[in-house]
């Protein structure tokens, strides 16, 4: 009966030394190697993965690379205008971003123009006063290389490119995002 | 991976959906088991509910609380229906104490208690892999083996099937085993499923490390020996009792 290991001081002796000995000795040998210089993943839309890379036309006609905003806080936010709890969460969204944006916080808000319509996205985006980017995923390529899957659907990255957080659904409160970015501009940048 | 269900206009997260059927069943089996025990199936049940309710505000109240700046500004949003805004170790505290304080309500507060909701956290364990493996969540390292699956742009350990796996083996072997006191096949599963933790964390991509060492394999570790150490007294209590009825007959 295994109960029998525990009873006997000998045997319970045994299983104790044994168990902690090859754990220790297991845990060391697979210790976590430093990752190589070039061996990183490839970008994921994935927590703790390189955000993949996309350059999208914004609502004035000037074109936006992520890449480009390395160094900074950047939040993805993927929306259409047709939908309620995306409409809901831009005011809050925008707030922050008000707020935040000299401290290196950039919103780029991801419109599925291809499931949407650019007259529709120019309206919304002045009706709410939204003061951050728009930009237009008109092949929906962006968003299927971020595995959309519900709107909205939110994407925090940090300074060094890489996602930190996501939220899928909203809305979004103003201390959610608040708190979501405040660790990411605290970080240095790389 | 199926991350999300459509059902007509309505997208339902696969993860959170199969975690509250895990939970649901988890519940279920453990009612039944604590009626093997004789104790009352509703006391586990209710047990198991205030545990949730409890923690999830627990864990609401841990992020506010960490986050109180923000939220001072915006107090409705600590009611908002999100589950991104939850802090899981105020949570899983706020549970454990929930719980413990209406078993305690319930007398039944012991041992026995433990071993009845064993086969509902074999069950949980199990559901949680499946919720992992739904949503991506707990992926393994890269590996070119025959059966790694395809996951964040490259071939993977399978490391929620692992788990899914070990889950099961572990309730055979639970089940299977004798019950000579209270309290052991609680303490029996925590061993075993801490082991399998410590073992297949090697073959995980997600891991955090600590002094050089994986976070999960020292928290497998250190649960592993409690583990043992608890099954230890337990047995030498029961056998002290057996010994002294076998001398009294």
């Amino acid at each position: 009966m295994w109960v029998r290991a525990f009873t006997e001081p000998r045997r319970w002796n045994a299983l104790m030394i044994g168990v902690v000995a090859l754990s220790l000795v297991w845990m060391f040998i697979v210790r976590p190697a430093m990752p190589e210089a070039g061996a990183a993943a490839p970008p994921s839309p994935q927590i703790g993965f390189a955000a993949p890379d996309f350059t999208l036309d914004t609502l004035d006609g000037q074109a936006i690379a992520l890449s480009d905003l390395r160094g900074q806080v950047v939040l993805i936010n993927l929306w259409a205008s047709w939908c309620p709890p995306c409409r809901a969460e831009m005011p809050a969204l925008d707030a922050v971003y008000r707020k935040y944006r000299e401290a290196g916080f950039v919103v780029l808000a991801v419109n599925t123009t291809f499931q949407d319509s650019e007259a529709d996205a120019r309206a919304f985006a002045q009706n709410l006063g939204l003061t951050f980017p728009i930009l237009l995923d008109r092949d929906g390529a962006t968003s299927r290389r971020y595995q959309m899957q519900a709107l909205p659907t939110t994407f925090f990255v940090g300074r060094d490119g890489t996602i930190r957080d996501i939220v899928i659904g909203g809305p979004m409160s103003e201390a959610l995002i608040a708190s979501k970015i405040e660790g990411l501009l605290a970080e240095e940048t790389q | 991976m199926l991350p999300v269900i459509r059902i007509a206009s309505l997208t339902l997260q696969t993860r959170g959906l199969i975690l509250l059927a895990a939970f649901w069943i988890a519940l279920e089996v453990a009612e039944r088991a604590a009626k093997r025990l004789g104790l009352r199936g509703d006391d586990v049940y209710n047990l198991g509910l205030y545990g949730v309710v409890g923690g999830l505000i627990g864990a609401r109240l841990g992020y506010v609380i960490q986050y109180w700046s923000f939220y001072r500004d915006d107090p409705g949003a600590i009611f908002a229906l999100n589950l991104n805004t939850l802090s899981p170790v105020a949570g899983l505290f706020a549970a454990l104490a929930t719980a413990y304080w209406y078993a305690r309500r319930k007398g039944i507060a012991n041992r026995r208690l433990l071993d009845a909701l064993t086969p509902g956290l074999v069950a949980f364990a199990a559901g949680l892999a499946l919720a992992d493996l739904a949503s991506g969540d707990g992926y393994g390292a890269p590996a070119q083996l025959p059966w790694s699956i395809n996951l964040w742009g490259e071939l993977r350990h399978p490391t929620q099937i692992y788990h899914l796996l070990a889950a099961i083996g572990i309730g055979v072997v639970v089940w299977r085993s004798s019950r000579p006191f209270d309290g052991a096949h609680f303490g029996l599963f925590v061993a075993l499923y801490a082991a399998s933790r410590l073992l297949l964390e090697t073959f995980h991509g997600d891991n955090a490390a600590v002094a050089g060492l994986r976070v999960v394999q020292v928290w497998s570790l250190t649960a592993l020996v409690a583990a043992l150490v608890l099954l230890r007294r337990w047995a030498e209590e029961w056998a002290r009792d057996a010994a002294l009825i076998h001398e009294s007959t």
